[in-house]
């Protein structure tokens, strides 16, 4: 370009947003929701041996309001989706979620009535690691599956996205082929 | 143990079945449901003044559908004895203890809430561990095993 001929190697031209999501990719703040194991797993992921802090995701904030990466991880129960649900709400915008773990992923081995099989179901997720609990390594990569993401997508991309999966979620509440006990007291 | 054996059997006669269990623990079934808040007052005249557990069993092919299954222990001596009580209903009734052991409170409220059992006589007999607004009873064999996945109560 014109402007890069005239001044040197002092500047370099790009696009508004790529330069806003490359910045943001380096410095996601997460949330860590952590209910059970897979949170313990996750100290050791901060710890120096696999040192989170190498990809800016270090500053952990419990406050979801000052935070843009939500990390769930551990058994979510039933009782416990409504408070998933409002703290992903109290997160601002842009806002990314990682699955941590096969309990958050698919319930994992508790098939059970008082367990959410999967939290996909209830909020989007956009990165999901597998393990019980997953290898710290496993984490970073999930972590990295989230930069890339950040990288790659515009804001409205992300908008729709997000409206698209709450359509889904709509449709399928219509879908479910349950059926109550066949009396009810209260 | 023998003591409390005689005893009972005097008293309820053809009402209670003995079955010795593998240790140091018997089974005592009760045939008759009316008549347990008799028995487990006579059980706590009679040493028994603990209340370990109570719980229920669903079997949906059986005779009788439930099992409602109170661990008593008796401290001085010691000794253990588990009370069943056979219910035939689907939706069966049982006179509550909570009267008796105030600790019956709570898990009946459990037993209600996960199989359907009402309590007659419980001073507030609501679900304890599922939310209010829940339908159903989940430790029902009836019931689906991962249960109403999509909905969810708030």
């Amino acid at each position: 370009m014109g402007i890069e001929k005239a001044l040197g190697d002092t500047i370099f031209t790009t696009q508004l947003s790529k330069a806003v999501n490359w910045a943001r990719k380096w410095s996601l703040w997460p949330m860590p929701f952590g209910t059970a194991c897979c949170a313990i797993e996750f100290m050791a992921v901060q710890a120096s041996r696999f040192d989170l802090s190498r990809f800016g995701a270090e500053a952990m904030r419990f406050s979801p309001r000052q935070s843009d990466l939500m990390m769930v991880m551990g058994t979510i129960t039933r009782k416990m989706v409504p408070v998933l649900r409002k703290i992903y709400a109290q997160m601002a915008e842009p806002k990314w979620v990682m699955a941590i773990g096969s309990c958050v992923c698919s319930g994992g081995f508790f098939r059970s009535y008082s367990v959410q099989q999967g939290i996909d179901r209830v909020i989007p997720v956009d990165v999901y690691v597998n393990g019980c609990p997953p290898r710290p390594e496993a984490f970073i990569k999930g972590l990295m599956e989230i930069q890339k993401l950040v990288e790659r997508e515009s804001l409205l991309d992300r908008k729709r996205r997000i409206e698209e999966f709450y359509k889904r979620l709509e449709q399928m509440s219509h879908e479910t082929d349950y059926k109550p006990a066949d009396q009810i007291l209260r | 143990m023998k003591q409390i054996i005689s005893l009972l059997t005097k008293y309820f006669a053809d009402a209670v079945e003995f079955k010795e269990g593998l240790r140091k623990d018997s089974f005592l079934i009760l045939k008759d449901p009316s008549k347990i808040t008799e028995l487990l007052q006579f059980l706590k005249e009679n040493g028994f003044n603990m209340l370990i557990d109570l719980t229920a069993v669903h079997y949906p092919h059986k005779e009788n559908k439930f099992e409602v299954i109170y661990n008593m222990l008796s401290m001085e001596p010691y000794l253990r004895l588990i009370v069943k009580v056979p219910l035939k209903e689907d939706w069966p009734e049982i006179d509550s203890v909570s009267s008796i052991y105030k600790t019956a409170n709570w898990y009946e409220r459990e037993v209600y809430d996960m199989f359907g059992i009402r309590f007659k006589n419980h001073p507030n007999l609501k679900r304890i561990l599922m939310w209010d607004e829940f339908e159903g009873h989940p430790l029902r064999k009836e019931y689906p095993l991962e249960g109403d996945n999509l909905h969810c109560h708030d």
